[in-house]
């Protein structure tokens, strides 16, 4: 059993503490106990193998899969890992779109600024993670976007053909938090 | 008193001002957008009233409709809270040409402070100390570069109409300005109506200190003590807290002196903060706040003093019953603002559904929230779901009485700053009281999003656990499992586990 907190990977192997609900099934809380010490959590489902798990004031991401379909995801992380740097930029939160300042086709430098948005009344410009160049921009000033919303894809940079390959990066650091 | 109050807002502070208006026996009128149906200030009121769609350009600051409200309910005044419309010129007179009263100060006073270049003339002319900045609002590049070299880099670009962060940003040097000045104008634009911008000279790592002032109609003005409130990110307040752990008698006295000469010079009536920047002994006048501010709470737990009540208490004609030698301060007042940020991801605003909410209790602790469970948290207002504040008879005592406190806040389905809360409060230099507004960037631990290997563990077997009930392994509908469930895997393996990272 493979379960990812955070983007931190942890797997869970037949030895050790015991775990056991102490009491479940009461609306979204949960009562757990490891080894002697019980632990109070709540559960929230938030997709298919996606919950959010809250323990102690914090909220955690936390993605569950058995070993078999862990191997297949990890095969594909790698190869997202591998294109760390390009990922799309997706919208962080909720908001509107205040200005684009990049095109399709223009090369930027890590931490240029590529587009402003405007959520619970604050500018927030959106920057990217990498140098690289613009495929394609899929929003305009004005739109309104969700969280998660796709909002600048990228290419590799003609001179940084290659850089990038290989893998050296694990694929927990593939995880996708675009800088601001 | 008032026979009743149409309360201009949403949110914690409609509510604070729903529960003064009950202990008062106030009729108390609350309004809606459509998004705040349900919230927790309509279902508390005796009285609310629709005023339209979720964003506030269409409701919250809709004078029209308000006084449309106000002469439906028969109500007999206003109060603004804060934010919205708390601090236009022209909603104050607004109310008060429509025959009501408006809680707050009066008109020209609130005109007078909301013109941020203005107020600081009128400082100067007061004798209070002002920090270095530009005569006036800066009308295009070329101004602002001459201007900025005169009063040297950094330096901070304001709103004149301004207030709460929006519409300032930092300049580091020349290269910086013009796309600033463009962002903090636009920025002014919308919050305020008005894009006009000026420039301060940007103090290193002062502190936010700020004074609670409050005057009646009948020519009184007593200081109600500061406030630190120096943990702030994008210039919004994080943490405050009362007394200043660097204030003496002699500075609060000074200072004191200093906020009640400010208001006294502008005729203040009400409830008013005059706000200070301090640094290695001197303070310089920041502005004053026409209103009701979101941290009054520390102020009331250590004086003892309800400003909600006595906001509505002068505003209905009463004198204070008290002078400034009845003030006293005792013990410690600590307050956490609780947002839907995620601390994690440099405090992006989030949205979703509070699933649950458990507010601590116990002594000392105060909760001034503005949520429920089952209701949605969406993109069009302010991220503040509550706010909380504990007492203790010294700083230390009340700090770890909110560390005690936070643990026990729950808020699940929407990411909130408790986490980060937690982190300042157990935070050697919060507790040392060496604070400063750049606090949050010297200390990057405390919105680090690392997970330690033991939470990991927890969390992690929650997750499967769950995962597991999911798969249909729940008991026979009508029976109960005699042994609680384990999870599959590790059951299959002895029922022992463990993590490894």
């Amino acid at each position: 059993m493979q379960v990812k907190v955070d983007g931190r990977t942890a797997r869970l192997v037949g030895t050790g503490d015991e775990a056991r609900v102490l009491e479940g099934g009461c609306g979204r809380s949960l009562i757990l106990s490891v080894g002697d010490r019980p632990h109070r959590l709540y559960g929230v489902r938030v997709g298919e193998a996606a919950w959010e798990i809250h323990h102690r004031g914090r909220s955690y991401q936390v993605e569950v899969a058995d070993e078999r379909s862990w191997r297949v995801r990890q095969a594909q992380g790698d190869r997202a890992a591998a294109a760390a740097g390009l990922e799309p930029l997706r919208a962080p939160m909720p908001g509107l779109v205040l200005r684009v300042d990049v095109e399709k086709g223009q090369e930027v430098a890590a931490g240029q600024g590529l587009l402003i948005v405007e959520a619970m009344k604050m500018e927030n410009e959106l920057r990217a993670r990498a140098a690289g160049r613009v495929r394609r921009v899929h929003v305009a000033a004005g739109a309104s976007v969700r969280r998660g919303d796709l909002l600048v894809e990228f290419e590799q940079d003609a001179g940084n053909d290659g850089v990038r390959e290989g893998r050296d990066h694990s694929p927990d650091d593939s995880a996708s938090r675009p800088e601001r | 008193m008032l026979e009743s109050v149409l309360i201009a807002n949403r949110g914690e502070i409609a509510l604070r001002i729903v529960r003064a208006c009950r202990e008062l026996g106030v009729r108390s009128i609350a309004v809606y957008s459509e998004a705040d149906r349900g919230a927790p200030h309509v279902l508390a009121a005796d009285e609310a009233y629709g005023i339209g769609p979720a964003p506030s350009g269409e409701s919250y600051l809709r004078t029209d409709r308000l006084l449309e409200v106000a002469a439906r309910s028969g109500a007999r005044a206003v109060h603004p809270g804060y934010g919205f419309l708390s601090e236009r010129a022209v909603f104050a007179r607004a109310v008060r040409d429509a025959g009501l009263v408006f809680i707050g100060p009066k008109p020209d006073t609130i005109a007078a402070m909301g013109d941020k270049v203005r107020a600081r003339r009128l400082m100067q002319e007061a004798g209070t100390p002002v920090i270095p900045g530009s005569p006036g609002p800066v009308r295009n590049p070329d101004e602002a570069r001459r201007q900025a070299r005169e009063i040297g880099f950094p330096v901070l670009l304001k709103a004149a109409a301004g207030g709460g962060g929006k519409g300032m940003r930092v300049v580091e040097g020349p290269e910086g300005l013009e796309r600033a000045l463009a962002a903090a104008g636009r920025e002014a634009e919308a919050a305020f109506g008005d894009p006009a911008v000026y420039l301060e000279r940007y103090l290193d790592a002062p502190r936010h200190i700020e004074v609670q002032v409050l005057g009646d109609g009948h020519g009184n003005l007593v200081h109600l003590g500061e406030r630190e409130c120096s943990i702030q990110r994008r210039h919004q307040k994080l943490v405050e807290e009362s007394p200043s752990p660097v204030a003496t008698p002699e500075l609060r006295t000074r200072m004191g002196e200093a906020a009640a000469r400010a208001a006294r010079a502008v005729g203040y009536v009400g409830a008013g903060t005059v706000e200070f920047l301090y640094l290695d002994g001197d303070f310089h006048f920041l502005e004053m706040n026409t209103r009701l501010q979101v941290e009054h709470p520390v102020t009331e737990l250590v004086t003892g003093i309800d400003l909600v009540e006595w906001q509505l208490r002068v505003a209905a004609g009463e004198p204070l019953s008290f002078t400034q030698e009845d003030v006293r301060l005792s013990g410690h007042a600590v307050e956490c603002r609780i947002t839907s940020e995620d601390p994690f991801q440099g405090f992006l605003p989030a949205t979703g559904r509070v699933e649950v909410l458990e507010v601590p209790v116990g002594a000392g602790v105060r909760w001034d929230g503005g949520i429920r469970a089952g209701f949605d948290i969406g993109r069009h207002y302010d991220p503040l779901l509550g706010k909380l504040v504990t007492w203790g008879l010294d700083r230390a005592s009340a700090v770890r009485r909110m560390a005690r406190a936070l643990d026990e806040l729950t808020i699940v389905g929407v990411p909130t700053s408790v986490p980060f809360h937690q982190r300042v409060m157990r935070h050697a230099a919060f507790r040392r009281g060496d604070l400063s507004i750049r606090f949050i960037e010297d200390h990057p631990e405390l919105t680090a999003g690392d997970v330690d290997a033991d939470t990991l563990a927890v969390v992690a077997a929650a997750a499967a656990l769950l995962a597991d009930g999911e798969r249909g392994r729940q008991p026979a509908r009508g029976r109960r499992a005699a042994v609680p469930p384990v999870f599959s895997a590790w059951r299959r393996a002895g029922a022992k586990w463990a993590v490894l990272p």
